[in-house]
């Protein structure tokens, strides 16, 4: 098991904060944030290409916090794969190899049964730059796991290639991980982290904001940005109290802009969820029992996959789907006035 | 330069004296290059790549021996090298004297140009992706075998051109060999003497020579790093394909 114990690092003005996690033996274990967030980096700490200011890398018992690169068993693959132009196919595959002295006949029944799973054996003897993106990116990953690392570092394996070339390459990684090789996976796909992950890490502004399986993560989500990728338009931080002799919530997601709804009564902040299929609209206003009932003016009003997806600028910005008969029925356009209906059950209040 | 005549040269050529001033110069400038390259390589991929008080001084420093008059850097390497010093007594029991010796003028004519090979070599690990020697000790290899496989194979070809620029600076060093040693003579030195001595008419043949000389060991050694010139192995490629 590989743990990752309160990391913190700082550069210029970038900072990890108090980062934590643990990867069990043969997990695959996603790192999920937008750009610039420190996801590179965590890998260049385990790696050993960079140092922490703070915390601990523990690997199977040992601390690995101030061990030199070369004697770590991490294998990073770099976004950018840094295969060695001056060397062909076979030479960055030996490479590993080559420093552990082994013999001529063992480097080369190495590299070809490498070759043969990673299905490069006909490319052994081009150079670097003569190869397509994705058989660049395989070269790289046979590079690494010729040192046989116990954990397999990632980071954005799969930005480089076309979408065909993604599901080949998903199927590979899934191999490698049954064959028992621990994989963190870095990568601001949702999608990605969605198809690969066995738990997922959240992690935004150097700081892990959420740990779990997908599932959870994506169900519950603990950051606008996690809100935003799966899908959930309607995401709020809010400031939480409780309705006088009620059971409701008054979430203020601005003041004078509550959102009702039902959850852990000693919350004094958090997110509330509102999925847009629960969002009734009417232009007239409703004789409705929902609790939270907002009159606005459609902002914005685009096809959709599914019929149109509209924007009610309604003190806070909610956003709903209409069929495309809908909205011509009502003659919809962009500065109509709308109510947007939903019950207070049908929000979800997270901590 | 055209008076020359081919007889004249000739004449020349068949010195004795002349010959091995030639020689001597060609020797002694190889010798301080190889020599010199030693620690002036690694120094300059410390300076490439590795951060220490005073960095920017050194590299200023390295410069020095360009923009200082060449004869006050041979009287400055001349208390180096004396007997008199700690580094040229010490040598002098080892049996290797500088003053008045080949040795002396090998060190003179690399001093003054080694700052052709550092700041070539220093641009040419500059220029080598950090993230490749990154991905180098990510894969087990300890620094010095980066240093080995990944760092000077890519920067090869500037250290190359360093070298080359090194040895033809070094063969045309007149100040700072003289001071340290008047004798034997190297060509520029002679050069000089027999312009003294005899005049024009005298000096130009073997002023035709040595320049011709020079071209042709120039040359050469372009023709051999050809292998490592980019627009060349473009050419080469085109052709086979």
């Amino acid at each position: 098991m590989l743990e990752l114990r309160n990391i913190n690092y700082e550069t210029g003005n970038f900072q990890l904060h108090n980062i934590s996690f643990r990867v069990e033996d043969g997990e695959y274990f996603v790192l999920l944030g937008p750009s610039g967030a420190g996801k590179s980096v965590l890998l260049e700490l385990i790696a050993g290409l960079t140092f922490c200011d703070s915390g601990n890398i523990i690997f199977k018992g040992k601390d690995y916090t101030d061990a030199p690169a070369w004697k770590r068993p991490f294998g990073l693959v770099f976004q950018d794969l840094s295969l060695f132009p001056h060397m062909n196919v076979y030479d960055n595959i030996a490479y590993s190899l080559k420093r552990l002295k082994l013999d001529k006949n063992s480097i080369s029944q190495s590299v070809e049964e490498l070759s043969i799973e990673l299905e490069i054996q006909h490319l052994l003897y081009r150079k670097p730059d003569s190869l397509s993106g994705g058989e660049q990116q395989r070269v790289a990953l046979a590079r690494t796991l010729a040192l046989k690392p116990s954990v397999l570092l990632l980071d954005e394996p799969l930005s480089a290639v076309d979408v065909s070339l993604q599901h080949e390459l998903r199927a590979l990684l899934r191999k490698i991980n049954r064959n028992g090789v621990s994989i963190i996976h870095v990568t601001h796909s949702f999608e990605e982290a969605l198809a690969m992950a066995q738990r997922v890490s959240i992690i935004e502004k150097g700081t892990i904001i959420h740990t779990g399986t997908a599932h959870e993560v994506f169900e519950r989500p603990k950051s606008s940005f996690i809100a935003n990728l799966s899908g959930h338009r309607n995401f709020f931080k809010v400031r939480v109290s409780r309705e006088p002799d009620s059971d409701l919530l008054r979430a203020e997601v601005s003041p004078g802009n509550p959102i009702y709804c039902y959850g852990n009564p000693l919350l004094t902040e958090g997110f509330v969820l509102i999925n847009h299929e629960n969002i009734v609209l009417s232009l007239d206003k409703p004789d409705l029992s929902t609790r939270n009932n907002f009159h606005g003016v459609i902002t914005d009003l685009h096809p959709s996959r599914h019929g149109f997806e509209i924007t009610i600028d309604a003190g806070i910005l909610l956003h709903a789907q209409l069929t495309a008969e809908s909205v011509q029925k009502f003659s919809l356009e962009q500065g109509s006035k709308i109510w947007a209906c939903f019950k207070a059950s049908s929000v979800t209040l997270i901590d | 330069m055209i008076k020359s005549t081919w007889p004249e040269l000739f004449q020349v050529s068949q010195n004795r004296d002349v010959r091995e001033s030639i020689l001597l110069t060609l020797a002694a400038s190889m010798l301080g290059t190889l020599l010199l390259a030693i620690p002036g390589i690694p120094l300059s991929y410390m300076l490439a790549r590795k951060q220490f008080p005073f960095r920017r001084f050194v590299i200023g420093l390295v410069d020095l021996p360009v923009v200082i008059p060449h004869s006050a850097a041979g009287i400055a390497l001349l208390g180096f090298l004396s007997k008199d010093s700690f580094f040229g007594s010490g040598m002098a029991h080892l049996g290797i004297e500088f003053i008045g010796k080949p040795a002396g003028i090998a060190m003179a004519m690399a001093f003054v140009s080694l700052p052709f090979l550092l700041n070539a070599a220093r641009e040419g690990f500059a220029s080598v992706p950090l993230r490749l020697e990154q991905a180098a000790l990510n894969l087990g290899a300890t620094p010095s075998q980066v240093f080995f496989t990944i760092s000077l194979p890519l920067a090869w070809r500037s250290i190359l051109s360093g070298l080359i620029m090194m040895f033809a600076r070094g063969m045309s060093e007149f100040g700072a060999v003289v001071i340290i040693a008047y004798h034997p003579m190297t060509s520029s030195v002679m050069l000089w003497e027999w312009f003294g001595a005899y005049g024009l008419k005298y000096a130009r043949p073997i002023a035709v020579l040595v320049i011709l000389i020079s071209l042709i060991f120039f040359i050469l050694l372009r023709l051999l790093s050809k292998n490592d010139d980019p627009v060349s192995r473009k050419k080469r490629k085109k052709n086979d394909a």
